[in-house]
C-alpha cells in the first residue's frame, strides 16, 4: 500500500498547504507515474461543497520526477 | 361447512388435538395468505474494501467506500453503518482535525451531503506544537428515512480536513478492512 504520509510529505516539501486527493482504488504499492496520475488537485468547490479537482497539475513547483525524488528521499 | 376426515364427516367445533398427528406436513404454498405480519427486514446490501483515499484539502472529496441499495418501496426506512480507518498526520502547527460526512445520491442525480446534514463528523486534536500521527475507527450510523423513492440510492464517504487545519487527511491504509452495510426495514 502506498505511503499517503510520504506522499503528503514530499509534496509539501514542494509546496506548502497545497490541496489535493487521491483515491487509491488498485491498492498501490509504490508511488508510480500511473498513481501520480489519479491526484486530484483542488481548484474550487462546487455548490454542495465538493471540491472540484484536475489531474492535471496547475502547480509549476510540482511535476511527478520531483515528487517520485523527495518521496523516495523519505 | 361439513369436513371429512378418513371418511367420517365431521361438524362443529371440534379439537384436534397434536398427540394425535403423525407423517409430513404437505408442503403449503402461501400465496393466498393474508394478515400475516412479515419480517420488517426487507433487504441487506454490504461492500467490503481494503484501499485507501487522501483528502487533503478543505473542501470534502469523495473515498472509495460507497454501497448502493434500490429500495422496494418509498416509505421504507434505510438503515446506513459505514466502518472505517481513519488518519491524520501533521508535522506541526496547532489544529490538525479530519471532517468525515456521508452523501447521498438518488438516482444517479449526483452526490450531495446528507449524514451529518450540517458540518462533518469532527475528530482531531489541538496541541501547542509538535508532529502527531494519529489513527481512529470511526462508525457511522444513521437512518435514512427521507429517501421516498423505489430508485436507486447511493451512500459514499466523504472527508476533507477542517478548514482551520493543516495536515494530512486519509482513510483506509494498512489494509484496514471497511465496511458499508445498507438495510431496507420496512415502515
Amino acid at each position: 500500500m502506498i505511503d499517503l504520509i510520504k506522499l503528503y510529505k514530499a509534496l509539501e516539501v514542494l509546496k506548502t498547504d497545497v490541496e489535493w486527493t487521491l483515491l487509491d482504488d488498485i491498492d498501490s504499492t509504490s508511488l508510480t507515474e500511473n498513481l501520480y496520475n489519479k491526484i486530484g488537485w483542488v481548484t474550487g468547490a462546487d455548490s454542495n461543497g465538493i471540491a472540484i479537482t484536475t489531474n492535471t497539475c496547475p502547480h509549476s513547483e510540482i511535476d511527478y520526477s520531483k515528487v517520485k525524488t523527495e518521496y523516495d528521499k523519505l | 361447512m361439513a369436513i371429512v376426515v378418513g371418511g367420517t364427516t365431521v361438524t362443529g367445533t371440534q379439537t384436534l388435538l397434536a398427540s394425535v398427528l403423525t407423517g409430513t406436513a404437505s408442503a403449503i404454498n402461501g400465496s393466498n395468505i393474508t394478515n400475516v405480519s412479515g419480517g420488517k427486514l426487507l433487504q441487506t446490501q454490504s461492500a467490503l474494501f481494503t484501499n485507501s483515499s487522501a483528502h487533503n484539502s478543505q473542501t470534502m472529496s469523495a473515498s472509495n467506500y460507497t454501497d448502493q441499495i434500490t429500495p422496494s418501496a418509498t416509505n421504507s426506512q434505510i438503515f446506513v453503518s459505514f466502518n472505517f480507518r481513519s488518519h491524520i498526520y501533521q508535522s506541526g502547527d496547532t489544529q490538525c482535525r479530519s471532517e468525515l460526512a456521508v452523501f447521498r445520491q438518488i438516482n444517479g442525480g449526483g452526490y450531495s451531503q446528507f449524514y451529518p446534514a450540517n458540518a462533518g463528523i469532527c475528530w482531531g486534536i489541538g496541541v501547542s506544537d509538535g508532529e502527531r500521527n494519529m489513527y481512529t475507527t470511526p462508525q457511522i450510523t444513521f437512518l435514512d428515512t427521507t429517501h421516498n423513492t423505489t430508485n436507486a440510492i447511493d451512500y459514499k464517504l466523504y472527508a476533507r480536513r477542517n478548514t482551520s487545519a493543516t495536515g494530512s487527511v486519509n482513510v483506509g491504509g494498512s489494509s484496514f478492512q471497511a465496511q458499508v452495510i445498507l438495510m431496507e426495514i420496512s415502515a
